[in-house]
């Protein structure tokens, strides 16, 4: 009796265990499925919003009809004995690019630059804003046909394509505030006029070659007093040497300035980058003849500079040489330069620069200069 | 109590120091359509194409290059090995190139790897750089691996 009633309970148990386990087990499959389900949802989700990010990145670039502003500023403090100079606070630039993609081969570019602390007004009745005040000045403002990746044609304002330093002297990109001394004496620091540039690579080397026409010198703007036009040209190779980079080229400008001078400038410039250490030096002459007058005077210039990079730090030193007129060494003046960058970042640069300027005529009495400046890259750059 | 808290230290380290590794260890493929008939490019070539020195590819097809941000690990690391420069120096040298109206060909800087290959699946001349575990996801079709840099 007691047997069977065990018997029958254990089998009424085992019964409703049996049961039971299926009703257990189907929520937790369930639960699985609804968890597998979102899980495909979820990646469906994600996809279609990277895809979504990814047409709105494309629709950005496609269009570009929106106009890109950038630009640069530098500020620095001087400290100099050069007679008759206070040491001085000076906002040296502020340049607004602005730029626009018109059609796929069509676009313009221009920078306005605010120079020397520009100040549209002074307390000074006879202050200029170039004298005392600054300048405000176009410094390029181009339209630009690229038929091909490797041909441009522009026209408007560019900067004088010659050497190195003329083109690449932007200050949070160079390591030294001053300009060497040749420069915007031989060749205009920018060119009214049309300009036509090729890319090609021939024998391992990458060749740029740039030819214009332009009012040249003394005639930026659009009263050209010249009775012709300037035509000048640049030529840059570009070739590695093992993992290093070797850049060398020529320029040259023949031109009317609006004195009625006419002038046949010539520079050779030479770049080498071996790892952290970087050379680059050129060379710029003219050749100088008076309209009717039988002879003719050259001016010349050069420097060599010296670059290492140790991390964020730059080092640099500059030799610098320029003779307004070849007949005579009194004319000779020097630059002794060295630096000091530090990079906060791409478009961040702190720089400490000493200048000994020394002339060879004793009436000009040598001096120093130590430039501490600030350098910032703005915008999309 | 202080032999706990040391090992969870420890322990953390450890994770960073293999999740680091991991990360430097994971290799660099160059990536390209897969209509684009070039089939292997090196590290001078590439030096070319992202200083602005080769436009065109071979058969004429102006190549569009890609990019990632400059502070992204896998640039620094596709700079580090192909030009043996950090990734800011080369920023600096389009910085400078764009405001001298000098750049021809400037590549596009786009947000991460995902979008680079999907861009690159997309255009015929078009040219980056992700890593091989993001390479070997998978994700995106119509890509080819040209080079993987060591």
């Amino acid at each position: 009796m007691f047997i069977r009633g065990f018997l029958t309970i254990f089998a009424a148990v085992a019964l409703l265990i049996a049961f039971q386990r299926p009703s257990v087990a189907e929520p937790l499959d369930q639960l699985y499925q609804d968890v597998e389900t979102l899980k495909k949802e979820n990646e469906l989700l994600q996809d279609r919003l990277k895809n979504l990010e990814v047409q709105n990145e494309e629709d950005s670039f496609t269009e570009k009809k929106k106009v890109t502003i950038s630009g640069y500023s530098d500020i620095e403090y001087d400290f100099t004995n050069q007679p008759g100079v206070n040491d001085h606070f000076s906002l040296n630039h502020l340049s607004l690019f602005f730029s626009e993609k018109l059609l796929k081969e069509w676009s313009l570019f221009s920078e306005v630059e605010f120079s020397g602390g520009t100040g549209i007004q002074s307390n000074t009745a006879s202050d200029t804003v170039a004298a005392s005040q600054g300048g405000i000045s176009v410094e390029q403002m181009l339209i630009k046909y690229r038929p091909a990746p490797e041909l441009e044609f522009a026209l408007g304002r560019f900067l004088t394509p010659a050497g190195l330093w003329l083109i690449y002297h932007y200050p949070p990109f160079v390591p030294t505030q001053q300009q060497p001394l040749f420069l915007q004496n031989i060749f205009p620091g920018f060119s009214d006029g049309l300009k036509l540039d090729y890319t090609f690579n021939a024998f391992d080397s990458t060749v740029d070659a740039q030819v214009y026409v332009s009012n040249g010198s003394g005639n930026p703007g659009s009263i050209a007093r010249n009775s012709g036009k300037s035509i000048g040209g640049r030529l840059d190779l570009t070739t590695d040497i093992s993992d290093n980079r070797l850049e060398y080229g020529a320029s040259f400008l023949s031109a009317t300035d609006s004195t009625g001078m006419y002038q046949n400038s010539y520079l050779a410039h030479l770049k080498f980058n071996l790892r952290a250490l970087g050379l680059q030096t050129e060379y710029a002459a003219r050749q100088n003849m008076a309209l009717g007058a039988s002879s003719n005077f050259w001016d010349a210039g050069y420097y060599a500079q010296g670059t290492y990079d140790i991390n964020k730090w730059t080092l640099a030193a500059r030799w610098d040489w320029y003779n307004s007129d070849m007949q005579t060494a009194l004319n000779d003046q020097y630059v002794y330069t060295g630096a000091v960058n530090y990079h906060f970042s791409h478009s961040l640069v702190g720089k400490v620069e000493f200048d000994q300027y020394n002339f060879s005529n004793p009436s000009m009495g040598n001096y120093y200069a130590t430039i501490v400046s600030l350098a910032v890259a703005l915008g999309d750059l | 109590m202080i032999k706990a808290g040391a090992r969870l230290i420890a322990t953390v380290l450890l994770c960073l120091t293999v999740a680091g590794s991991a990360y430097a260890s994971d290799l660099i493929v160059i990536i390209v359509n897969e209509k684009n008939p070039t089939t292997v490019i090196g590290k001078e070539e590439l030096r070319k194409i992202y200083e602005d020195r080769m436009l065109k590819w071979a058969d004429g097809t102006p190549i569009t290059v890609y990019d990632l941000a400059i502070n992204d690990p896998v640039r620094e690391s596709f700079y580090q090995t192909v030009f043996d420069t950090p990734s800011e120096k080369m920023a600096e040298m389009w910085a400078h190139l764009k405001i001298t109206n000098q750049a021809k060909n400037p590549p596009i800087n786009v947000k991460n790897e995902y979008r680079i290959m999907k861009m690159v699946s997309m255009e015929e001349g078009a040219i980056g750089y992700v890593s091989l575990s993001s390479a070997k996801s998978g994700e995106i079709q119509g890509l080819k691996v040209i080079a993987t840099l060591q």
